[in-house]
């Protein structure tokens, strides 16, 4: 195990690719928290796991072999402070009978229940 | 002249600059065709249902393709950089762009050195940069969503993502509150149109007006009906209403307009904007005493 504090920060273009290391990692067990990079280490995506130093290599593995596109990954100074991001807060769903509205923050996709069909997208700034 | 100016999600489009119209279901500016459907296009398209309904200027629009690696925002804030003196707009409306602190305050300088500022109107990308840079005093009008005034009323924060923990469960009841925080960290612009299920116009910390009637909650699901108000509010500013009440104006036009559509969650911003004009003809005169309408012929 990594120590306290030694963490490194996976980064990607694209925050498809971020939940789905979000959902790859934890599926796989890794101890893993979503954070907003800091400003300096912005990419585009605003979405980055932190992981232990000590589990970079697996988890870089595991990414790779489930096809999710990393950007990046950075080794943290000791004692940097992330801000961490929730994604089960942040997302927020609503049943409007034949579709279904999912928001997370100021992004919003509405898909067709009965095929899954994106049918509209909203926000991102 | 109402100059618009923002980046449409398209790669390898150049950039665009000129006055618009509609061709079709596409927007033309320049010769180039691109999409009304979303986004920056969407808020070009409301505008330009505006101006071309009160008779007056059709908006000249400087738009770029980006799809998030900057290029176009660079384009697009150059463009403006090298040209906003020549160009001498009335109305700036800044929208969906990278949020490029650097690149929003050489535009602003720019604007300072006018002789006659342009009234300056910011949502999304270029808001954020507004806000984050610290120029947000700089700006007329704001037009955010819920959880943009969550973003501007958190002193921390320089991009939605990283708005405070506590304000990511942020819902429609918290907005005074957030919007008396956004005027006291001074990241509001004079004028803030919040936009929701209930929408508020508020003018240097104080809320002027809600707006919560027609409420058509599906069109919190139907992407680009929060653009739509920044782009009547811009064409109410540049037809001369106050931004007070031209944002009350573009709030109550969207939920009539969204209500005179009749949608379903699958309904396109476009089909909601076509309705702009029976809602202007109907309502404007009623709403604003803009009631006499050149006709074509009197340009």
């Amino acid at each position: 195990m990594a120590e306290e504090g030694d963490k490194a920060l996976i980064v990607f273009d694209y925050i498809y690719h971020a939940m789905r290391a979000k959902h790859v990692l934890d599926k796989a067990g890794f101890k893993i928290k979503e954070v907003a990079p800091p400003v300096e280490y912005r990419t585009g995506c605003d979405l980055a796991i932190e992981v232990g130093t000590a589990d970079v290599d697996a988890a870089e593995a595991i990414l790779e072999e489930n096809k999710v596109i990393i950007l990046d990954i950075l080794f943290m100074p000791k004692g940097t402070n992330l801000v961490p991001v929730f994604l089960t807060k942040l997302i927020k769903t609503w049943d409007y009978g034949d579709y279904m509205m999912v928001r997370c923050g100021n992004m919003k996709i509405t898909y067709r229940k009965e095929d899954g069909v994106i049918v509209n997208l909203s926000g991102g700034g | 002249m109402l100059l618009i100016a923002g980046t449409i999600p398209q790669k390898d489009m150049p950039l665009i600059a000129g006055p618009v119209k509609r061709q079709g279901d596409k927007l033309v500016a320049d010769g180039q065709a691109f999409s009304r459907i979303q986004g920056t296009g969407a808020m070009i398209s409301a505008a330009l249902a505006a101006t071309e309904y009160m008779g007056i200027e059709p908006p000249y629009v400087v738009v770029a393709g980006d799809i998030g690696k900057g290029d176009g925002t660079r384009l697009m804030y150059r463009h403006l950089t090298e040209n906003i003196a020549s160009l001498k707009p009335d109305v700036v409306t800044l929208h969906y762009c990278q949020p490029f602190m650097n690149l929003l305050t050489l535009f602003v300088k720019e604007v300072e050195k006018m002789d006659k500022p342009p009234v300056l109107i910011a949502d999304a990308g270029a808001m954020y940069a507004a806000k984050a840079a610290g120029l947000a005093e700089k700006f007329d009008v704001f037009t955010p969503d819920p959880s943009e005034i969550a973003f501007l009323a958190d002193p921390a924060a320089t991009h939605p993502a990283y708005i405070a923990h506590h304000l990511f469960g942020s819902e429609i009841e918290d907005v005074p509150e957030l919007i008396t925080a956004a005027y006291t960290n001074k990241s509001a612009a004079s004028v803030l149109v919040v936009k929701g299920a209930r929408d508020y116009i508020a003018r240097n910390g104080s809320i002027m007006a809600t707006i919560e009637e027609p409420n058509v909650p599906v069109l919190e699901a139907i992407g680009g009906t929060g653009d739509t108000i920044t782009g009547l509010t811009s064409a109410f500013v540049f037809a001369g209403v106050d931004p007070v009440e031209a944002g009350i104006l573009a709030a109550k036009s969207n939920r009539m307009g969204g209500k005179m559509a009749d949608p379903t969650p699958a309904t396109k911003v476009s089909q909601i904007i076509d309705v702009f004009p029976e809602v202007f003809k109907q309502y404007l005169c009623e709403w604003s005493g803009i009631c006499a309408v050149p006709s074509k012929g009197d340009k």
